[in-house]
């Protein structure tokens, strides 16, 4: 097994590091409505069917 | 979401950093889609602020609690991205008890963000268990040096 594909030495080594790494700059596929939600339930439903629909609409848009 | 943050911070609005962007705070290099801020549900003025605040980003404003649990989550995508403001997120105390033990971090860009604490956030993984969060869950754990 090679080191890097051990996750607790990759934990271990972020937990030292603390490093903030930035995040790749990215748009929606489309836009997405607000929304109120009234428990986690009802909020997870909705987020499992976004990635769905962002997964059928080709994933986000990377950009540079 | 730095110029949203940075007008949160210039306000003294009252908010908490939660999920996965604290994680990526706390140094995981882990991706993310959204912001997600916890804000105080009984605090009127605190949210007349945001709401004043954030009045050209948002489409409608952040409401306080419903007493059937209405606007518990609240999501909206800006022209920064996209952003959920959490009322009472699970596994994590009340606002004032989180506002307490709260981190500062800052950003990539350096920007300070207000981040609840490493405990806390391994608390709500904890409590929020799913399948996914397994790495984040050991990730805090090292942090806290339980492993």
């Amino acid at each position: 097994m090679k080191y890097t594909d051990d996750y607790n030495a990759k934990f271990k080594i972020w937990a030292q590091v603390k490093k903030v790494h930035p995040l790749p700059k990215f748009d929606f596929p489309f836009k997405i409505e607000s929304r109120k939600f009234s428990s986690y339930e009802e909020f997870n439903r909705w987020k499992d069917d976004l990635l769905l629909r962002i997964a059928d609409a080709g994933g986000l848009k990377w950009k540079k | 979401m730095e110029e949203i943050i940075k007008l949160l911070n210039d306000n003294q609005i009252r908010y908490l950093v939660i999920g996965g962007q604290a994680l990526r705070l706390h140094g995981m290099p882990r991706f993310t889609m959204d912001w997600d801020l916890f804000i105080p549900r009984k605090d009127q003025k605190n949210l007349d602020m945001l709401n004043k605040v954030l009045e050209p980003y948002l489409d409608m404003p952040v409401e306080p609690l419903g007493q059937k649990g209405q606007n518990f989550v609240q999501t909206y995508q800006t022209q920064f991205g996209v952003i959920q403001f959490h009322l009472i997120p699970p596994g994590i105390p009340d606002f004032d008890e989180a506002e307490k033990t709260s981190e500062v971090f800052k950003t990539e860009s350096g920007i300070p963000v207000k981040c609840i604490s490493t405990k806390n956030l391994l608390d709500s993984k904890l409590k929020t268990a799913r399948a996914k969060d397994g790495d984040d869950i050991s990730f805090l754990k090292r942090l806290l040096g339980m492993k």
